[in-house]
């Protein structure tokens, strides 16, 4: 599936052309219904995985930590799927164990292929992919701001848990637990609004009449595409492959 | 709370989509563009929010708070929690984009929904209503999405989703409990952290 374009360690080059070639992969192998297609899509997802590892755009670690995940779920609908709860007890269907393979594959080859293209993404960089995507465009200012401010928050959480710990919390099963979890919630979403005001107020104090200036989008070259095009042809001679209209 | 990709037919992945994008596009007209640093950094608090783990029994249970986020966000929640499911999905592999829909509608409905049932609760300073409105704003933020996820797996998988459906129900309840006393915690807190926060903290409710 990596068609073309070296992707560099931690760092998303084509990012729109990834973020493209991703969600046509996801939206493709969705609608896929077909064992063998999905089998040989699999493999295609594995071995962009492969590839990304061995080129050092993805730790494995983090590959398998995302398909173990998955496949928690995955394996709920595995164990409940091909049974149907008759009076008499569980009953093996076979509608339902065709579709329970078919959800273990569709799950696992999505989330390798979209492991895959979209290695070394950072928040910033899929707000700028959402937006070279013509994305609408206060939803990309979104993006960017959240982005922007994710790594803040989350500084300010772990500086608020320190503290916390610090004063002896051990967080457990019981009621103060809550008590200060939601404490921490509350004081997360103050800092929150407080810094909003103050942005707010630069921004006026600035001249800026609308609150955060849309990000420049260039033209996209063509080699950013052939991400989405080799996607689409991998598809496609999967497809063609398991004879599928 | 996170279906994961696959599971839904055709059809179905079809018209959640168009409803998600439908609840985009209002969420995002009735977001002003002053109000856009405020939504952005509420978002933030959320997902780094949900990151946090409670211990329960021999595992633990995280955060949802989608109610909650409907609260203060109204509408703005669809775009927002869309913001949070896309990086989610590209940056830890949680859902896949087919699927982005379905699993925003499960989330953002039952937010908007807490939005109007409990804005005239949560702007009476009685600290016993602000508690109620954050119980209440887990309650329906995790039963409803709970509920929805229940429904689109039934109406979107087939018939032999129903075990799945009652199973994935049932292995919200803790976290209901929890985002419901968290919430009741948390609300009042707020109140007393920000003053006047029905105004100052909250994405629509001067409308």
């Amino acid at each position: 599936m990596i068609a073309s374009g070296r992707i560099a360690a931690g760092v998303a080059l084509h990012p729109r052309g990834r973020l493209a070639a991703a969600v046509l992969a996801s939206v493709g192998i969705a609608v896929t219904s077909h064992r063998l297609a999905l089998a040989l899509l699999l493999l295609a997802a594995l071995g962009a995985c492969a590839c990304a590892i061995v080129q050092g755009a993805l730790a494995a670690g983090t590959a398998l930590g995302r398909v173990a995940a998955v496949n928690g779920f995955v394996a709920l609908t595995a164990l409940t799927l091909p049974f149907a709860w008759t009076a008499a007890g569980p009953v093996l269907d076979p509608s339902g164990v065709e579709l329970a393979w078919l959800v273990v594959l569709r799950a696992n080859a999505v989330v390798l292929a979209c492991t895959a293209l979209l290695a070394g993404f950072d928040a910033a960089t899929l707000a700028r992919a959402a937006a070279g995507l013509r994305a609408p465009d206060k939803l990309c200012r979104l993006l960017f701001l959240i982005a922007r401010y994710l790594d803040l928050l989350g500084a300010e959480r772990a500086r608020i848990e320190r503290a916390m710990r610090a004063r002896g919390f051990v967080p457990r099963s019981d009621r103060r637990t809550v008590e200060a979890y939601g404490k921490l919630v509350a004081a997360l979403l103050a800092g929150a609004v407080a810094r909003a005001e103050r942005v707010e107020r630069a921004m006026r104090a600035r001249g800026f009449g609308r609150a955060v200036p849309a990000a420049p989008v260039r033209e996209a070259k063509a080699r950013e595409w052939a991400w989405a095009g080799g996607t689409a042809c991998v598809l496609a001679a999967a497809w063609a492959y398991a004879g599928v209209g | 709370m996170h279906l994961a990709e696959g599971v839904l037919s055709l059809p179905a992945l079809a018209a959640t989509a168009s409803l998600a994008v439908a609840g985009v596009a209002i969420g995002l007209k009735r977001l002003e563009d002053s109000r856009l640093p405020l939504a952005a950094l509420l978002g933030s608090a959320f997902l780094v929010a949900g990151a946090i783990h409670v211990p329960l029994g021999v595992g633990s249970v995280h955060l949802l708070l989608n109610g909650l986020a409907g609260l203060l966000l109204g509408w703005a929640a669809f775009p927002v929690l869309l913001a949070a499911l896309l990086l989610q999905a590209a940056l830890f592999g949680f859902g896949g984009f087919a699927v982005l829909g379905a699993n925003l509608l499960i989330m953002a409905v039952p937010a908007v929904l807490a939005h109007y049932l409990l804005r005239g609760l949560a702007s009476d300073a009685a600290p016993w209503r602000l508690r109620l409105a954050g119980a209440l704003a887990g309650v329906i933020g995790v039963g409803g999405a709970g509920a929805l996820a229940a429904v689109v797996l039934t109406l979107g998988g087939g018939r032999e989703f129903a075990g799945l459906a009652a199973l994935f129900g049932a292995a919200h309840l803790p976290v209901l409990a929890l985002d419901a006393a968290l919430g009741a915690v948390a609300v009042p807190a707020l109140a007393r952290l920000v003053p006047d926060f029905t105004r100052r903290g909250t994405v629509e409710w001067a409308r």
